[in-house]
């Protein structure tokens, strides 16, 4: 049973997400690092032994900004599309796989495939609806299949039945008693 | 099929729309986090040039002592905003999938106990379309379990009849069972 104060987003495994953030973190870390390096680099210039020589090399400093800056921007926006693609291509990989799989064995139920197991790769992040799904058709299995079994009885009492008259009809009664029972177990419209 | 298709559709069969909006969602982090940079590095340089022009003379040797502050602070900055930011991206991603399997999980749990007339409210907008699969899964079972239901009353209603005459009612009654048995055959079972 699912508990009142089950958190949503339980159903994504923590490792996962953790994962994901270190990633981003550290692409980050490196991206600005990077920035920080190039920029300085690019810019540091000694201003000169007068104060006249360091006016005229701050002023050349204001006019280089915006070049160091779409420098410096360009190198780092490449470097973190690059880390960015590749991580969320990884990490969206793991939550999109299964839910594509989710989907295609939802179908495959619909039709009557109660036998159906699904199974998530090992590192994808929502395993746990896998398992709500396996118990819930493994339930329905069950029961179907204990319908099943009943009705084969109840076929083979009513041909008892036909070849001999002087049997009484209170055993297939029962047993259509009791399949009808279980049958009401399962909730329709 | 030999084991390299298996291995490719394990690696390419998955819900390209979800994927796309991710990665689109942290490339336009990323752009938003550098063109923030560079507008604060911008306006913090000038002020530091600013500054730097009126002791330049007794503070400062090379232009780096006029960068290094500006920089660091307006990457500071960039950084913590965009830590920021990702952890509410991976978390608002993370609720958005984790409430719809949540509320999956709800259904899950009715179905596993029977319930055949339970539908997930979650059918509508991005990430649907393993909330509406859901629904649609639940009515097919729905419809083939209230066709052997049906055959099932049809059974008991032929089966009242066996005192008055047994002979035609058993007759009904095998065509009955059939009916059932071939609603039945539909369900590929767990063995």
């Amino acid at each position: 049973m699912l508990g009142k104060g089950t958190k949503a987003y339980t159903y994504i495994k923590r490792r996962y997400q953790l994962r994901v953030i270190t990633y981003f973190c550290g692409s980050m870390l490196i991206a600005v690092t990077l920035a920080i390096t190039i920029f300085y680099l690019y810019t540091d210039k000694e201003v000169g032994s007068t104060y006249y020589q360091s006016l005229f090399t701050l002023r050349g400093l204001r006019n280089n900004i915006l070049s160091a800056m779409i420098f410096t921007g360009g190198i780092v926006i490449i470097f973190s599309t690059l880390a960015v693609l590749i991580i969320t291509l990884f990490g969206s990989h793991k939550i999109a796989g299964p839910m594509y799989k989710l989907e295609k064995s939802l179908e495959s139920i619909g039709n009557g495939d109660l036998s159906l197991r699904i199974k998530f790769r090992k590192h994808d992040a929502i395993d746990k609806v896998a398992e709500d799904i396996n118990s819930a058709t493994e339930n329905l299995s069950t029961k179907i299949s204990t319908i099943s079994r009943n009705i084969k009885e109840i076929k083979e009492e009513t041909n008892r039945l036909k070849e001999n008259s002087q049997q009484s009809p209170a055993i297939l009664l029962e047993k259509i008693r009791i399949i009808k029972k279980e049958a009401s177990d399962l909730k329709t419209k | 099929m030999n084991s390299r298709t298996i291995k490719m559709r394990k690696t390419y069969y998955i819900k390209k729309d979800f994927q796309k909006r991710f990665i689109l969602e942290y490339l336009a982090l990323v752009f938003l986090g550098a063109v923030l940079a560079n507008w604060m590095l911008y306006v913090l340089l000038n002020k530091a040039i600013d500054d730097a022009f009126y002791s330049a003379h007794i503070v400062i040797t090379t232009t780096g002592d006029v960068v290094r502050s500006p920089l660091v602070w307006a990457n500071v900055a960039v950084v913590s905003a965009s830590v920021a930011a990702v952890l509410t991206f991976i978390f608002l991603n993370s609720w958005k999938v984790g409430n719809l399997l949540h509320s999956l999980a709800e259904g899950l749990e009715g179905l596993k106990n029977g319930d055949l007339t339970i539908q997930v409210k979650k059918c509508e907008g991005h990430l649907s379309e393993a909330a509406c699969a859901f629904n649609n899964t639940v009515m097919q079972l729905n419809r083939k379990i209230t066709a052997v239901k049906e055959d099932l009353t049809k059974i008991e209603e032929t089966a009242s009849g066996l005192e008055a005459d047994r002979a035609s009612t058993l007759a009904q009654l095998l065509k009955g069972v059939e009916s059932t048995e071939e609603h039945l055959s539909v369900f590929k079972l767990h063995q």
